[in-house]
């Protein structure tokens, strides 16, 4: 235990060097940066102050129509759709719309050829623009009040028919996957690349150890499995506290820009809509999925000469959290509870991802939940033990990398 | 204290590295393991160490099988490597409270050993910085500061000029004198003669000489004389055949039997301008070669 400490209090110090700390601080200070944009950059604030500000002063919108009778009903349509511009009729041409548009003494400009026809006019077309949208519905509705009064109802009552509005709500009765899937993808993500990027921190340490030599001094001082075990302990504890560091920025930020997250800036809301009872689950996941993967990462790590070995040597396990990844991220924008994800969600190598997701999506009962668990922790426990096996002896293996025979063999007998 | 090495065997997937190895040593000695490449030095060194176990044999002291949890072992590997981008002291200082030591104690031994090879001043420096022969100096204290029982050197003068040569030489007998097990394994066999007092020789996996360095010596007849002389051409000329010249330049003697050497000794003093006469021992590295050269090829690691 005591052997297990010491390597992991000095793989940590390591680990959290000036290096390290320094990138984390930048990833940091790009978060807040990027978090703070719709404050200065967005002006998406919905304070009363500048909601006032814009009422003063709203841009206008002209209106072009040659069905002179309908003139009144259109501007009150499209007044009523535009209520953040201030709503002008005109008869002026085309061209000259154009060039007030250009010159900024207008916002933009409605004109309208036909029944069901009509061109929207705006200096710089953005993505983000929905007036072409709001155009469509006023013009239809406006088609649809005409249909009705030619029908014989009166203006009045076909307005009124036209703004009837329903009330309904959607109510999943276990739960509302609409709402969870962006955090769930977010922390799946979160959960993939976390373990990926610290159980190969795991790997590239133990080669560098091997290929420098000093491996000869460790593993005549300590015992492989203490220094296994502390190795990971400390990519372990790196990463939640990097992760923490970055994700708690990233929250504290968003929280103190959130008035600010209005408009386009509306939809960044969905990926902070995360449960406090996820956050513990996450945790139990990265604990265990971690400890998993980063014992496997460090087996194959000692079977490497040289750091350059790495990548080719740990690309199985890649190649499985990729594989895992992509099928329970593409899972759950179907189906979270399909039997494939009941089952992923048992086998170890795949359920820290799977049950985390069933756990995020919906209501699993609390004994699949322990099941799980129980599974991986067994897994851990009995990969663990193979890996300090196969890390004891690839540790001595020098030369050639070893095939996955001449490894099986040395473990029969060491 | 007395280690003994009993009977180990141990083989990798189908060969037979180690066969019935034996070696027997006690504190205050040096033992020298020779052998060539190949032929289970650093196997015999990582099993005394439990790095890996036999396949059959024992490690014992005084009699009984090692705890490695009480007796402490120090190393020195032929392979040099430590974190080359750490700080030296947070790295000795690790190295040796692996091995038992409290933080605060592991800093003050390696301190005290970075004075004695006068090291002291790159204490906060990074290995990389210094020179080959400064970053031995710094692994040797990873082998001696947590104060071993059983000290390892394999080949530790190699990469040393000849003041830190002299400096590790201290060293060593500083360690000896003070009742440590010394184990050598090296090819430089003038350290060997100078440092061990038994020596056991591997050969392809056997130990094919074991046993005090000067009885192994005095092992063999004893029927000639070594002399040194600085006219040797009349000494040459009367003894014909039976003269041959040494590699230093020394004449060898070969006499008849072992009881003429008093004889031949006092008429080699009357008659000729003798500057030595002595009885003619073989070298270890003749003894290592008669034991070990021709009957094996290297092997690989």
């Amino acid at each position: 235990m005591s052997q297990f400490r010491k390597t992991l209090g000095f793989e940590l110090k390591n680990n959290m060097n000036k290096f390290s700390i320094a990138i984390t601080v930048i990833i940091m200070i790009i978060i807040a940066v990027i978090l703070f944009i719709p404050r200065f950059f967005g002006g998406a604030a919905e304070t009363d102050e500048n909601s006032a500000a814009d009422m003063e002063n709203p841009p206008i919108l002209l209106i072009k129509t040659d069905a002179a009778a309908e003139k009144s009903m259109v501007e009150k349509s499209f007044a009523k759709t535009f209520y953040d511009y201030k709503v002008e009729m005109t008869d002026d041409d085309v061209d000259t719309i154009k060039n007030e548009i250009n010159s900024d003494k207008v916002g933009g400009a409605v004109v309208i050829t036909g029944e069901t026809e009509y061109t929207y006019y705006v200096k710089e077309l953005t993505m983000s623009d929905n007036n072409l949208q709001r155009a469509d519905e006023t013009m239809l509705e406006l088609y649809r009040t005409n249909a009705l009064m030619e029908g014989g109802i009166s203006e009045a009552d076909a307005e009124k028919i036209m703004n009837t509005t329903m009330s309904g709500t959607a109510e999943g009765l276990k739960n509302d996957t609409t709402k969870s899937i962006i955090p769930t993808n977010v922390l799946l993500l979160l959960l993939f690349f976390v373990i990926t990027l610290y159980g190969q921190k795991v790997a590239t340490s133990v080669a560098t150890e091997k290929s420098s030599r000093a491996m000869e001094m460790l593993i005549t001082s300590a015992k492989p499995v203490n220094m296994l075990f502390g190795k990971v302990a400390a990519c372990y504890l790196t990463g939640l506290i990097q992760m923490s560091a970055i994700i708690a920025t990233a929250l504290l930020c968003f929280n103190i820009n959130k008035p600010y997250y209005t408009g386009n800036f509306l939809a960044f809301n969905m990926f902070f809509d995360i449960p406090p009872s996820l956050i513990a689950y996450i945790l139990i996941f990265f604990l265990l999925g971690f400890l998993l993967y980063a014992c496997l990462f460090g087996a194959f790590g000692s079977m490497a000469s040289k750091a350059e070995q790495i990548n080719t040597i740990t690309m199985p396990i890649s190649y499985l959290i990729i594989i895992v990844f992509f099928i329970i991220d593409t899972s759950i924008q179907t189906a979270v509870d399909s039997p494939l994800m009941v089952a992923l969600s048992y086998i170890p190598f795949t359920s820290p991802l799977a049950m985390f997701a069933r756990i995020s999506m919906s209501a699993v009962p609390w004994y699949e939940i322990i099941i799980s668990i129980a599974i991986l922790i067994a897994s851990v426990i009995g990969v663990g033990v193979l890996s300090a096996k196969i890390y004891r002896v690839g540790v001595l293996l020098y030369g050639n990398r070893p095939s996955v025979g001449t490894v099986l063999k040395s473990l029969r007998d060491a | 204290m007395e280690l003994e090495l009993r009977n180990i065997e141990k083989s990798f997937a189908d060969k037979k590295v180690l066969r019935g190895v034996s070696l027997k040593t006690e504190s205050g000695k040096a033992f020298g393991l020779l052998g060539r490449n190949g032929a289970g030095k650093t196997t015999s060194i990582r099993v005394l160490m439990n790095v890996f176990s036999a396949d059959s044999g024992e490690v014992l002291i005084d009699g009984k099988p090692i705890d490695y949890d009480k007796v402490k072992i120090g190393y020195l590997p032929e392979e040099r490597g430590m974190y080359q981008k750490y700080v030296i002291i947070d790295q000795l200082a690790y190295f040796a409270s692996l091995k038992g030591m409290s933080h605060k104690e592991a800093v003050k031994s390696v301190d005290r050993w970075l004075k004695r090879l006068d090291m002291y001043e790159y204490r906060d420096s990074k290995l990389n910085t210094l020179s080959k022969g400064n970053q031995q100096k710094i692994q040797l204290i990873t082998a001696l500061a947590h104060n071993p029982d059983i000290i390892i050197l394999d080949e530790p003068f190699s990469g040393l000029d000849p003041v830190n040569a002299m400096l590790l030489k201290d060293v060593v007998k500083e360690e000896i004198a003070k009742g440590k097990i010394v184990l050598f394994s090296s090819h430089q066999m003038n350290y060997i003669e100078e440092f061990c007092d038994r020596i056991g020789i591997l050969n392809s996996g056997k130990m094919a000489l074991h046993g005090d360095l000067r009885d192994i010596k005095r092992s063999y007849v004893r029927d000639k004389l070594i002399v040194r002389t600085e006219s040797p051409e009349r000494i040459k000329a009367d003894f014909g055949e039976r003269c041959s010249v040494a590699e230093d330049g020394a004449l060898i003697i070969k006499l008849d039997s072992a009881d003429k050497k008093r004889e031949a000794m006092q008429k080699l003093v009357q008659s000729y301008d003798i500057d030595e006469v002595s009885v003619f021992e073989p070298s270890l590295n003749s003894i290592f070669v008669e034991y070990t050269g021709g009957n094996d090829k290297e092997g690989k690691k």
